[in-house]
């Protein structure tokens, strides 16, 4: 009971992460709390339905919910974001109606009714103590390989330079030659496409309503700033962490604290470790 | 030219009593009942917002926190309504204490953190706040959440049942909180705070203790929440576990910078925005929640600092536009002038 | 920085009043022996609980077009039609009070159907209480915290059936599958903390053993719960709601190896376990109890006409709360009648009075409102899927 917990929560927790790194890129640059990425992960699960619905493919619901995503954290930065980045609290504000007309939208499109969907592998591996769903596994893969690579771009490239010299310091960044703007304009484009990723393996979780986003949000935030903004491998280990507690929480305890217990937490590690465990960037001012 | 300056002095406090008479008027005009129930809910929003305008705007300090203060106080006045039986009067003090005292112990982590990290903390901490007023059953009435009435209770005369009585007194309410703010704002302490707000550094260097004295604004603004949080709950006579959700801070955040944080009505102009505009378009409901998202992303693009600046910056164009053309008739005339000299 | 800000608040406050231009209603004008009579429609409309709301509103338009398309009806010797009046509380408590208002107060309206959603249908009822309107509602904390009861309240009027009643149904189901220890899994919030006592209790008479297994709201994943289930041993799985994770828990059941001897619940969705959930029949029998019938799976002439009318009225209605259309469809002829038998349009108290002893045929069957709780009873029902095939059993009411 205890293992098949833990690992519940390890694929849960898999999830947080993916999400969180997506909020990481965008905060950790434009310092935007960016609350509509809940309704980006929504919106890739819908597509994700729609594509799988129509073609019967789960490789190309997957794909087009990644291209769609990325080309929608394209439009939104071009079109609202771009022009908050000089007041990063406007820029919340602004993502706070867009939840409004991203919301509506997905009931306009696809109602409010769930919907759901056959996960592409079927069926679990039973070890005696642990049983493993065979799905799971499937998403624990695609969220290591993404955080992988995103770890590889950041670490290992020029793009990924310049985009942690941004984050450092932009002002510095500019003054360096770095294409500042460009660079945060990339960032939301990866970072929603993210959310993308993000939204199939919800769609593979369960069903799926224009509402979900909100849970995903507040969690993926927990985890960015637990682990430290800019942080991958925090986003990983954090996103594990509150995947398993809460996975453990709903085991043994009253599950009805979870928010309380995750949110608690989070003020100790802020309070004691005030740019997330393994460090990050330091807060602006406002 | 003295009694011209004690004038000019209490002018902003003459206009603050002038727009709460203004806005007391409201039910005189015969409002339908639903028009001068969202008026209610805009004005205690507008209290609330108050709080929060004057410890952002002025102290330069956010708080998401907000919500719970003001559920904190909400449930202050229930609770004490339902068990000890306490009028609307007697419970007032306990629900601003009550705002008061957790508006303070929100402030404690900025000693710690800072930017962005103690907003997001602020969140968190609101987050705990209304995990637990939505679960600690034994006191917040559990499932079935607490009914309150206010029964024959008057103040100062208002019959708190009486729908429009008891949006003129949620109106005093405003109009006294908003003069304190204004009395507040251009004291010296008012003057420290924005010190603060624009270079701590200095401040502290010139003697200032910024701890003590922005946990005495977060605790002045946790006190407005409480008092907004009581006026809530005996306007909607209910509070249930569901009451009280992070939407609620969200709407303090909009409002408040809707109509623009540097202003002292500029939470009440948000509030009016927030509450009103989605009624006018007559759309129908989802057709409706888009475009009103859609205009509140367009609101806050064209005016970040509120709509209020918009009023602002209309004038300065104008004076800009009149101080030209005064230069101009100037220059002519100079010009004129200097050709007649030249042909005499 | 004040003063010329303001002048303009002032000038908002002002503007504010206009908004307020009185609007004029129309009375029941009787001059040519024809009237209107409205009637209020508070659901939600947009918000997070939309999927709830729909439903039972599209409900009550299609039954009025029918009984206005039809002529309207006849009380004394005037001519009626119905006139909805509608209005959205955005799912917000903050908003259910000041759409009430606007029902009561502004438009006169005298009979309201809703809120579905319980908190707000327990704040509404400070508008419509002292204002003596005759209010139907399906809120199940309606029933809870004793309104349906109270003989202070005497004009509301619940739609869904009594709790014990649909408690005792549902446990006796359990029993007959053989079920010893079962896991009640449900979204830990109001309604099923005020429907659980009774379940308990019909349990315990069952000789049923109980463990309670309440997920928060926002649970993204529910393998944890399933698994909890596993670990408490239990052989059998009760499922209060919400409905539309049915499948996938459906699924979590089958992929974690639980193999119960039933999973079940009030009104779930049996297309789950045919086919929805895993691609081919669970294998492990599943049933629904009616506390109305089956909108997924119409077996019965009455019902199955009703969905597919409805359904062509408004499709956005098939959802997995479109069982809630039940809870207003057959009310609004049934307060009609009401208001013929009485004689009046306006007297609220008079047509509860004929309410009260009222017995009607509708889609959901024979229904009367009950005596000690003023909530209606009809037609019981005990959909089995066994294999993949739908049996049906059904329990005659108890009106009499």
């Amino acid at each position: 009971m205890f293992a098949q917990q833990v690992y519940n929560g390890v694929a849960l927790g898999a999830v947080y992460a993916l999400i969180a790194v997506g909020i990481t890129l965008v905060y950790g640059l434009s310092r935007i709390i960016h609350f509509a990425v809940g309704e980006l992960v929504m919106f890739g699960s819908f597509i994700a339905w729609e594509v799988q619905n129509a073609t019967g493919s789960w490789t190309l619901g997957i794909i087009a919910a990644t291209l769609a995503l990325a080309v929608a954290g394209f439009l939104t930065e071009r079109g609202v974001f771009r022009f908050t980045l000089s007041a990063p609290m406007t820029g919340f504000i602004v993502s706070l109606g867009l939840i409004l007309v991203f919301q509506g939208l997905a009931i306009e499109i696809w109602s409010a009714n769930p919907h759901y969907a056959q996960p592409p592998l079927r069926g679990a591996w039973d070890f005696g103590s642990v049983v493993v769903i065979k799905q799971t596994v499937l998403n624990i893969g695609i969220v290591v390989a993404m955080l992988a690579i995103s770890y590889y771009i950041l670490m290992r490239t020029r793009f990924g330079k310049a985009l942690r010299a941004v984050s450092d310091d932009s002002q510095a960044a500019a003054l360096m030659g770095i294409p500042v703007r460009l660079v945060i304009m990339a960032a939301f484009i990866a970072g929603s496409a993210l959310a993308g990723v993000a939204g199939w393996i919800i769609l593979t979780n369960g069903s799926i309503t224009p509402f979900v986003g909100a849970n995903y949000l507040l969690r993926g935030f927990a985890v960015a700033l637990i682990g430290g903004l800019g942080n991958i491998q925090g986003a990983a280990l954090a996103g594990l962490g509150l995947g398993v507690l809460e996975s453990l929480a709903a085991g043994y305890i009253a599950p009805g604290w979870n928010d309380a217990y995750v949110f608690a937490g989070m003020i100790a590690i802020l309070l004691w470790r005030p740019t997330g465990l393994a460090g990050g960037g330091e807060g602006a001012h406002l | 030219m003295n009694g011209n300056s004690a004038v000019q002095r209490f002018l902003p406090h003459l206009g603050v009593l002038l727009v709460g008479v203004i806005i007391f008027l409201l039910p005189n005009i015969g409002p339908t009942g639903k028009v001068l129930s969202l008026a209610t809910t805009t004005v205690i929003f507008a209290v609330g917002g108050a709080g929060l305008g004057f410890l952002w705007g002025q102290a330069g300090q956010l708080t998401l926190a907000h919500a719970a203060v003001f559920g904190l106080g909400a449930y202050t006045a229930a609770i004490c309504g339902k068990m000890l039986g306490t009028t609307f009067v007697e419970a007032l003090p306990l629900s601003i204490l009550v705002g008061a005292i957790s508006g303070g112990l929100v402030a404690l982590p900025s000693l710690r953190t800072k930017g962005h990290y103690f907003v997001i903390l602020t969140f968190a901490i609101g987050e705990v706040l209304a995990v637990i007023e939505q679960r600690w059953d034994s006191l917040t009435g559990g499932a079935n959440g607490i009914l309150i009435t206010a029964g024959r209770q008057t103040v100062l005369g208002f019959t708190l049942m009486r729908r429009a009585e008891y949006y003129q007194l949620t109106v005093i309410f405003l109009t006294v909180v908003s003069l304190l703010l204004l009395i507040l704002t251009r004291s010296r302490w008012g003057t420290i705070l924005r010190g603060m707000r624009e270079n701590a550094d200095l401040a502290a260097s010139l003697g200032v203790n910024i701890a003590k004295q922005r946990l005495i604004a977060f605790a002045i603004a946790g006190a407005i929440a409480g008092l907004a949080g009581q006026l809530y709950v005996y306007q909607v006579q209910f509070i249930a576990p569901s009451s009280f959700t992070t939407q609620t801070s969200i709407m303090f955040l909009l409002v408040t910078l809707l109509g623009g944080k540097a202003y002292l009505f500029g939470p009440a102009v948000g509030a009016l925005a927030y509450f009103f505009l989605p009624e006018l378009f007559g759309l129908p409901p989802i057709t409706n929640q888009i475009a009103f998202g859609a205009l509140l992303v367009l609101m806050i693009l064209l005016a970040p600092e509120g709509l209020l600046s918009v009023i602002g910056r209309t004038r300065r164009f104008f004076s800009r536009m009149r101080t030209r053309s005064r230069m101009t008739h100037e220059l002519e005339a100079r010009e004129a002038a200097a050709e007649k000299g030249g042909q005499s | 920085m004040q003063s010329g800000f303001l002048k303009i608040a002032g000038a908002a406050a002002i503007a504010a009043g206009l908004f307020a231009a009185p609007i004029g209603f129309a009375t029941t004008a009787q001059a040519q022996k024809t009237g209107v009579v409205k009637i209020g429609v508070n659901e939600s409309l947009s918000g997070t609980m939309i999927a709830v709301g729909l439903p039972p509103a599209a409900a009550i338009r299609l039954a009025t077009k029918e009984i206005n398309d039809a002529g309207g009806f006849t009380v004394g010797d005037t001519t009626y039609k119905i006139q909805l009046v509608e209005v959205d509380n955005q799912s917000t408590t903050a908003n259910a009070v000041a759409t009430t208002i606007k029902l009561v107060e502004d438009e006169k309206v005298k009979f309201i159907f809703g809120p579905t959603l319980s908190t707000l249908a327990i704040q509404s009822l400070q508008v419509t209480v002292p204002n003596d309107v005759l209010q139907i509602s399906a809120a199940s904390l309606w029933q809870s915290t004793g309104n349906l009861s109270n003989p202070k309240q005497p004009l509301l009027f619940g739609t869904q059936m009594p709790v014990t009643q649909i408690a005792d149904i549902d446990m006796k189901a359990l029993a007959e599958f053989g079920v010893k220890k079962v896991a009640f899994m449900s979204l830990d919030d109001d309604t099923t903390k005020s429907n659980i006592p009774s379940f308990t209790e019909a349990a315990k008479k069952a000789g049923i053993e109980v463990v309670l297994i309440l997920f928060p709201q926002g649970t993204t994943d529910y393998s944890s719960y399933v698994s909890r289930a596993k670990g408490e041993k239990v052989d059998g799985i009760y499922f209060l709601y919400p409905h539309i994770v049915v499948p996938e828990l459906l699924r979590y059941v089958v992929d974690l190896g639980l193999n119960p001897k039933a999973f079940g619940g009030r009104s779930l969705d049996a297309n789950a376990a045919i086919k929805g959930a895993i691609g081919k029949p669970i294998p492990f029998p599943f049933f629904a109890t009616g506390s109305t019938p089956f909108f997924q799976n119409p077996t019965e002439g009455r019902v199955k006409q009703f969905v597919d009318k409805l359904t062509a009225f408004d499709p956005k209605v098939a959802g997995a709360n479109a069982n809630f259309a039940f809870f207003t469809y057959d009310f609004v002829p049934m307060l009609v009648k009401a208001m013929q038998q009485a004689g009046t349009v306006t007297d609220t108290q008079k047509v509860a009075n004929v309410l009260y002893t009222m017995k009607m045929e509708g889609v959901l069957g024979t229904i009367c409102f009950g005596k000690e709780v003023r909530t209606a009873t009809f037609d019981g029902s005990l959909l089995i899927v066994r294999d993949g095939k739908i049996e049906m059993k059904s329990f005659p009411n108890v009106c009499n």
